[in-house]
């Protein structure tokens, strides 16, 4: 396996201004650069590569793309093989296309949103170093959120019509990408359609998810914090900034993660994921949850979905 | 930030009407928007539930309404939702709604955006 981690996202925002002093002020990232045509990079203290989140002027709210970061060099060109022999078109960009970042490989996802992959992105380091480091840095804004930890991403989902993304998306993720299954909400009859899976390329129950909905959208990125203290103090930190909060904190069913779903200024969901639910691995049993039991799997406390999970996304 | 502003003391309010599409209709029901407060917070500061409610950012477009009379402010709201056409006709995301004067919006539903 090969893919590591989730290495950026893109948001398109409306109001560039409002949209840093969220994600600085609230989330606690650190704007790191402003390229000329008004993109604005941003890392948290947590990570040690240039950037995590691109925040892009638009008169649109919504994802441009996201980047997965790679091992090796050379694991982007067996990876442009496999793409293209999977019939998915892939284009080949020189370094510096994305800013800092190496060459790179761009597609279109089974369910229409763009990806990267790279394997270079440039060093910055944490905020606490590599040698000899304090456990945090001093002068962490808001809820000085750890590092950007996945995505959940909304697939075109109608089986009355033969159309279900969220299966055919995991089908490329786990046979081209070498992500694996995790968890996965299954519905209809003999619960034969896939509305919604977790999937890992690492050791953390989801490092990607999708799930159906009448169109492709960006249903949130998510943050790390430690634990449950650390996302009742985001609230807090959200309350007092004004912030619209989806659903206060509460737990995850699906992944056991402590949640906090919330909004930017521009209406793209946030979340908080607390915790590291539990030790994921290739092997593990998947886990299924069934459509009776749907409300539970998102929202474990309440046990009901808010209609707000499935309609409202950018 | 002086604490009666804080507080909200002293900045004015107006009246919103919000008519529901018919049918089923559920008559028109009325709440105050201070007007630094855009239509959802101050609905759903009293609980109020007449306008569909989500990111509050003007993004998902849940909260599409038609403003019938009134005078307002605009924030910033995604076009995928409202075109430059519909906004001429009044159309508008609630969240994006800073109201200058008593305003009367009508609900859109979903299946007609
Ligand atoms: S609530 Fe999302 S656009 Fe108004
Ligand atoms: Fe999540």
């Amino acid at each position: 396996m090969s893919v590591m981690r989730l290495g950026h996202i893109n948001v398109r925002v409306l109001d560039m201004e409002e949209a840093v002093n969220h994600y600085v002020n609230v989330n606690g990232m650190i704007q790191v650069h402003e390229d000329p045509v008004g993109n604005v990079y941003l890392k948290c203290w947590d990570e040690w590569d240039k950037y995590s989140v691109i925040l892009s002027p638009s008169d649109q709210a919504g994802m441009n793309h996201i980047a997965y970061k790679v091992k090796d060099d050379s694991d982007l060109d067996s990876y442009k093989q496999r793409i293209a022999d999977y019939g998915i078109e892939v284009e080949e960009v020189p370094a510096g296309t994305l800013e800092f970042v190496g060459r790179a490989l761009r597609f279109t996802l089974p369910s229409e949103h763009e990806m990267y992959l790279y394997a270079e992105k440039e060093y910055v380091g944490t905020a606490v170093g590599t040698t000899n480091p304090d456990p945090w840095p001093d002068g962490l804004k808001g809820a000085g959120v750890h590092w950007v930890d996945h995505a959940l991403l909304m697939c075109p989902f109608n089986p009355e019509e033969g159309i279900n993304k969220v299966a055919e998306v995991t089908t490329f993720m786990s046979e081209v990408l070498d992500f694996y299954l995790v968890e996965q909400v299954v519905v209809g009859p003999d619960g034969a359609f896939q509305l919604a899976t977790w999937m890992s390329c690492s050791n953390t129950p989801h490092d990607i998810a999708f799930v159906g909905g009448p169109i492709s959208g960006l249903h949130h990125l998510a943050y790390f914090l430690d634990d449950w203290n650390d996302v009742l103090k985001a609230a807090d930190v959200m309350s007092k900034n004004r912030v619209k909060i989806d659903v206060t904190p509460q737990r995850h069913g699906i992944t056991r993660g402590y949640t906090i779903y919330y909004f930017d200024p521009s209406g793209n969901r946030n979340e908080t994921f607390g915790g590291l639910g539990y030790l994921a691995q290739p092997d593990r049993p998947v886990t299924t949850w069934t459509e009776d039991e749907l409300g539970a799997g998102i929202f474990y406390h309440t046990r009901e979905l808010v209609e707000s999970f499935t309609t409202v996304y950018t | 930030m002086s604490l009666n502003s804080f507080l909200g003391m002293g900045i004015p309010r107006h009246p919103v009407m919000v008519l529901q599409p018919d049918p089923p209709g559920n008559g028109p029901n009325k709440f105050d928007c201070r007007q630094d407060q855009h239509l959802l917070v101050a609905m759903k500061s009293i609980g109020g539930n007449y306008i569909p409610s989500g990111c509050h950012g003007g993004g998902c477009g849940v909260c599409k309404v038609r403003v019938v009379s009134g005078n307002y402010e605009k924030l910033p709201m995604s076009r995928k939702h409202v075109s430059e056409d519909e906004e001429q006709l009044g159309y508008a995301l609630a969240c994006r709604v800073l109201p200058r004067s008593p305003i009367t919006v009508e609900v859109v539903p979903k299946k007609r955006q």
